[in-house]
């Protein structure tokens, strides 16, 4: 393995950056501190097997780009889900076909080629899923950006907007858009009754 | 997202409880990091002069100069860092050199592992000035560790657990402490079994001897509700100068199959034959496992989480020399620990401290493990944090766990 060399101070993200211009290894931090909710972030989107390798490559470039990486206009985290997203977007086809496979499919039964998913017994109501998954499918590409980016890497406002380059306001606004559409796809029924244990 | 937590029940959690995935695998953990590292290696290498990689004998190392200001907020006049480490005091020092001596006595011969105070002294000296950094000293950790003994009947584990406190009525530090063996086997027809005891409490230094004088020289101390800066003591806790009587029996923590804590699960035996001993698939292991534990956010976490499970590893759990190598060459690769040099642990023995800061319920609290090079083996892990004395005196409050012994045998426990 290669160790990063002697660090004394627990280097925040920024200054990690920095390090790795002279030091490449320590990029590897970031790796181990990131690497597994950038990868949620990707399956939750494009499924497990292809977020093995895109959550891979979202290292690499940022790796690559590391020197342009400017601290002033955001944080790392951000900075590394707006290069995770740009990989998703290249995907959109393959987005559009799982969410077309999950409005198809029995609820709890969805796999996507890797292993097992455990997809929570809390909506077991097929049709919930379903009605989900087509008005996810509907919403622009920019708005299932927000969704994902605060309902499944919980970033803050604040950190959607730097991981998007679109202003503040624009996070929110957006987000309310995509509630209304949802819960007008929903058709009024309640998503989280009807499960097993109620 | 306020408005979130007043419903439950709607459309953004539905989006999460469909669209979330447990997260990636080791392997998926492994293969990534391995793409990463090969292209940093493919990067033109750094300027071979980087600074604090080999200091002239009698300089300071860049380590050096960051350690002395990195503490942040303290005021503490310099010197006292070597202070607050100081063993627990006088009036216990003479318990736990008689429980020491007690215990060596009753340590045979072919014990698996001496860790025993009159081992000091025979840690490989660091020439001059030019100490070893914290790198260093777990790159040979991890070397020595490797060359131990494997099997045995039983997985046996001796510690001495310590605590400085203040006083309920603040008026100055107690230091008490107890001692406990477990001896875990796989084997049937063997039991897993403890032993320990209460040796007592006192104050801590002759200082604190004096206001425990001046106080009536009390033999118990009853504790408030309300122990918040008192330091590691539970609530309405009675707390006694004199030791306790033996004590043993069957061990009992649900564990016949599960044999340690690893990020906070419990480990059985089989789980355990399972972790793999290379360092990049340990390390990919358990960043899968910390991931899945802490769900979507982990960030600079990650550091703390991995340094507190190789030291669970390294001191806590049966498992092969070849693990516990891996697990002290993790921790040589994270940032964070700053080698202080040679010092005295809880128990007297001689060994290379390394310090580092957690962050433990919102507030920052110094770290120092102290290891032997010879062996590899830990010989103390200890906490200290800043507590204020009913006069204003600053003074240091904290606990420690020394380790005299670690490792398999095949004697039987003898209570």
């Amino acid at each position: 393995m290669a160790a990063p060399p002697d660090a004394p101070v627990a280097a925040d993200d920024a200054a990690l950056i920095e390090r790795s211009w002279h030091d490449p290894d320590s990029f590897a931090v970031l790796y181990d501190r990131y690497f597994g909710e950038i990868h949620r972030y990707v399956a939750a989107r494009l499924g497990t097997h292809l977020a093995d390798d895109l959550a891979a490559e979202t290292f690499l470039v940022a790796f690559r780009k590391r020197r342009t990486f400017d601290p002033a206009r955001g944080a790392v985290r951000p900075w590394l889900y707006g290069i995770a997203t740009n990989l998703v977007a290249d995907h959109r086809r393959r987005e559009t076909r799982g969410l077309e496979a999950l409005q198809r499919a029995p609820a709890g039964e969805v796999t996507d080629g890797g292993h097992e998913e455990r997809v929570t017994a809390r909506v077991t109501a097929a049709s919930v899923q379903g009605r989900l998954a087509a008005a996810i499918r509907r919403l622009s590409p920019g708005d299932r950006d927000v969704l994902f980016l605060v309902v499944l890497a919980e970033l803050s406002y604040e950190e959607v907007a730097q991981t998007l380059g679109i202003p503040f306001g624009t996070v929110g606004s957006r987000l309310n858009r995509v509630r209304r559409k949802l819960r007008r796809g929903l058709g009024g029924v309640n998503p989280m009754i009807g499960g097993s244990d109620g | 997202m306020d408005e979130r937590n007043g419903h439950p029940a709607d459309e953004l959690d539905a989006v999460r409880a469909v669209f979330s995935r447990p997260g990636p695998s080791p392997e998926a953990v492994a293969a990534g990091r391995d793409r990463l590292l090969a292209e940093a290696a493919a990067v033109p290498t750094a300027p071979p002069e980087r600074p604090g990689r080999r200091p002239a004998a009698g300089t300071r190392t860049r380590e050096d100069a960051v350690a002395s200001g990195r503490w942040p907020g303290r005021r503490d006049p310099a010197g006292s860092r070597v202070r607050r480490w100081a063993p627990a005091g006088r009036g216990l020092a003479g318990v736990a050199a008689a429980a020491a001596l007690a215990l060596a006595m009753t340590l045979p011969s072919d014990a698996p592992i001496r860790l025993a105070p009159d081992q000091a002294g025979t840690a490989p000296a660091t020439p001059g000035s030019d100490r070893p950094d914290a790198r260093q000293i777990l790159l040979a950790a991890a070397s020595a560790t490797a060359g131990e003994p494997a099997g045995g009947a039983y997985w046996r584990t001796r510690v001495v657990t310590g605590q400085r406190i203040l006083s309920p009525d603040r008026r100055y530090v107690i230091a008490r402490r107890s001692t406990r063996e477990t001896w875990l086997t796989r084997q049937d027809g063997r039991q897993d079994r403890w032993a320990g005891r209460y040796l007592g409490a006192g104050p801590a230094t002759p200082r604190d001897e004096a206001a425990w004088r001046a106080a009536g020289s009390p033999g118990t101390w009853r504790y408030p509700a309300d122990v918040t800066g008192l330091g590691r003591v539970t609530p309405e806790a009675l707390v006694e100068a004199a030791p306790g009587e033996p004590r043993s029996g069957p061990h009992r923590v649900g564990w016949r199959d599960a044999d340690g804590i690893l990020t906070k699960q419990l480990t059985g035996w089989k789980a355990l034959g399972t972790i793999p001993d290379d360092p990049a698939r340990l390390r990919a292991y358990l960043v899968a496992r910390i991931a899945r534990e802490n769900g979507a956010y982990v960030g600079r976490e990650m550091e703390a989480e991995l340094r507190k499970t190789c030291l669970e590893i390294i001191s806590r759990l049966p498992v092969s020399p070849e693990l516990r190598a891996a697990a002290y060459r993790i921790l040589a690769s994270l940032p964070g620990m700053t080698a202080e040099g040679q010092v005295t642990d809880p128990l007297g023995r001689t060994g290379q401290a390394l310090t580092y800061q957690v962050v433990e319920d919102g507030r920052l609290s110094d770290r120092r493990l102290v290891i032997d090079p010879a062996s590899g083996l830990p010989l103390a892990e200890e906490t200290s944090s800043a507590a204020t004395l009913a006069g204003g005196q600053d003074t240091q409050v904290g606990s420690f766990v020394a380790f005299e012994a670690i490792g398999w045998t095949d004697e039987e426990p003898m209570h």
